[in-house]
């Protein structure tokens, strides 16, 4: 079905865990069938008791190492993708916010196989981009540990 | 890799030159005619003589094919302007020297709505990928060194689970054996040698002698109990005086108080005196003088964990040091602009000599990287490299065990991280791909490495 989908914008959460790598891939791929371009984002989520525009410098170049590594992947699959940095409270709507922004046609978003009080929890972030994109969502899980599904 | 180095000051003429022993291309540019003539007689170089900051210099360095440019001449404004206007040509990567931080901070540009998200402008994206400002690389090497319980250089490979330290030899324990007699208590490797300005890749059967600097690699966790065969563990310094207020020893002392360190800093400037202190909460500003030993110990010297020399006067640093030591510290560091002089400083009793220099190009050595690899530290002045690779599927080196692979001359592998687990060698299990493997080499057959760690 993607590959009849008119796409030009891709966008990619990435959260520097060990799903990046897969989805800038699975990102990648999809932008070449079309020749879209891919822009990886990453969300600094800044909690309450600090003003948003708090400078946060540490946690600033944690996410551009981010971003960048997620950039030479991409270039390993010899695609040269774009990527933002953004700082927000909450990574969901923030990435609604670029995806609308942006006009992205695609997200692809990665989640780890995460287990809470016994059954599978994606997590808020990926269950607002579902719920809330405006726009064609690819996510991707990684596979679970040998006896961890049920 | 062709490399083009806008500058041939002390920055440039060293980066240059580490960089051709390392085999790459390298041209370096350079307004003034004397410092070109110098680097194009004692570099292996090509020496393109202009202002950088002027698009036809640039494009007669052949910017548009270089996959990195290095601009370090001592404006930051030029740096900045060389690696937009390369970037602009064509240049993959580039990287500027940069003292003042503000040319380098992050940006917030705000949203439509209050509450929308916030977007970081970032230096990166006007065109400088990196940016290096090596008083910053050397106050914060200060304070790494400093929140350990010896006071030696260090750096971290395989995300901080493996660690190289340099250790000095004065203990009878290992003063006068070999080092296969060493009775080190857990596995490591002595990575080099450092005798006096001489780099050794020592063998089992290399005697240490007094004052021999042993760089030693093995897991962080072990770190410790090796240590203590080399010199008493201390605790973490609790009073730390620091002589001279510059950027660097602002910078350490405003570290140090923040984790609650006594901080005592002493400056000649009456103006930076009163400036620095009405900037540091808790540090302690003395307005003083030379280092004379009156001065010192009144100032509680011989009763602080740690001294650091960091004025801009290398020579006056280093006395400093020595005058410390002589009043009664336990360690001293103290700043050299030329690397060549660590081993001199350290040879008539300094502890730890850092050079902003070195950090600086190993902080760039670091950027750059070898094919594969994540992670890379200079050793001694500049002879060789620690360099941590991540195998590949299809490395050449994966299903080998370690003794298997013909390493060249002058590089051996340091250690093999798997999973949670660092494996020092000898080891017969065959290197996997996944694995970190930690190889020390001389800078010459650096290429060669990186070929084993190549797809076969």
């Amino acid at each position: 079905m993607l590959r009849r989908m008119e796409i030009e914008k891709v966008l990619v959460p990435v959260s520097g865990n060990c799903v990046d790598g897969e989805v800038i891939r699975l990102a990648c791929e999809f932008a070449q069938k079309s020749g879209a371009s891919v822009c990886a984002v990453y969300v600094i989520e800044v909690e309450r008791s600090l003003p948003l525009d708090a400078s946060l410098e540490q946690k600033t170049a944690e996410a551009e190492e981010i971003v960048s590594r997620a950039q030479e992947l991409a270039l390993e699959y010899g695609y040269h993708i774009d990527t933002g940095l953004l700082q927000a409270r909450e990574a969901g709507p923030a990435i609604i916010h670029e995806a609308v922004e942006g006009r992205a046609d695609l997200i692809v978003l990665g989640v780890g196989y995460r287990r809470r009080l016994g059954v599978f929890d994606m997590g808020n972030t990926t269950s607002h981009v579902l719920k809330e994109a405006p726009c064609h969502v690819v996510l991707y899980r990684e596979p679970a540990a040998p006896g961890s599904a049920e | 890799m062709y490399i083009v180095v806008v500058g041939a000051g002390a920055a440039g003429f060293y980066l240059a030159s580490l960089l051709s022993r390392e085999k790459q291309d390298v041209v370096v540019v350079e307004q003034d005619e004397e410092a070109a003539e110098r680097a194009r007689r004692q570099l292996d170089v090509a020496v393109v003589v202009g202002n950088a900051a002027v698009p036809k210099v640039l494009w007669q360095a052949e910017v548009q094919r270089a996959d990195l440019v290095v601009a370090v001449t001592g404006v930051d404004e030029t740096n900045m302007i060389t690696c937009f206007m390369a970037k602009e040509l064509g240049a993959k990567k580039t990287v500027a020297r940069v003292r003042n931080p503000e040319f380098s901070s992050y940006l917030l540009v705000g949203a439509k709505s209050p509450h929308g998200p916030r977007k970081v402008v970032r230096p990166k994206s006007l065109g400088v990928d990196l940016f290096v400002n090596p008083e910053h690389e050397a106050a914060r090497e200060i304070v790494s060194i400093l929140s350990g319980l010896y006071v030696t250089s260090m750096e971290e490979f395989a995300e901080g689970r493996v660690q190289l330290r340099e250790f000095k030899a004065v203990s009878p324990a290992v003063v006068g054996k070999t080092l296969e007699q060493i009775p080190f208590p857990r596995p490591c490797v002595v990575a080099m040698l450092s005798r006096g300005e001489d780099m050794l890749t020592p063998s089992g059967n290399e005697v240490v002698i007094h004052g021999d600097r042993l760089h030693l690699l093995a897991a962080k966790k072990d770190m410790d109990e090796l240590g203590a065969i080399f010199e008493v563990p201390r605790h973490p310094p609790r009073r730390v005086v620091i002589f001279g207020a510059g950027t660097i020893g602002f910078h350490v002392a405003e570290a140090l108080e923040k984790r609650g360190v006594q901080v005592k800093l002493i400056e000649k400037s009456i103006a930076r005196s009163q400036e620095i202190s009405a900037k540091l909460k808790r540090t302690v500003v003395v307005q003083g003088g030379g280092p004379d030993r009156e001065l010192l110990s009144d100032e509680g010297v011989a009763q602080s964990d740690a001294f650091v020399a960091a004025t801009g006067d290398e020579s006056l640093n280093i006395l400093a040091g020595l005058v410390a030591k002589n009043v009664g510290v336990s360690k001293n560091i103290v700043l050299v602009d030329k690397p060549e002089y660590i081993p001199l400083a350290e040879a008539v009793g300094v502890d730890v000599a850092l050079s902003p220099l070195l950090l600086c190009g190993s902080r760039i050595a670091r950027y750059i990287l070898h094919g594969g690899a994540v992670s890379v530290a200079l050793l001694g002045k500049e002879d060789a490299q620690v360099i941590e690779f991540i195998v590949g599927p299809s490395a050449r080196v994966s299903k080998h065990t370690v003794g298997e692979i013909d390493w060249p001359k002058g590089a051996r592998v340091g250690a093999v991280i798997r999973g949670d687990d660092v494996v020092i060698p000898p080891d017969t299990t065959p290197i996997q791909p996944g694995d970190h493997v930690i190889v020390v080499s001389a800078l010459s057959v650096i290429p060669s490495v990186e070929r084993i760690f190549k797809s076969a």
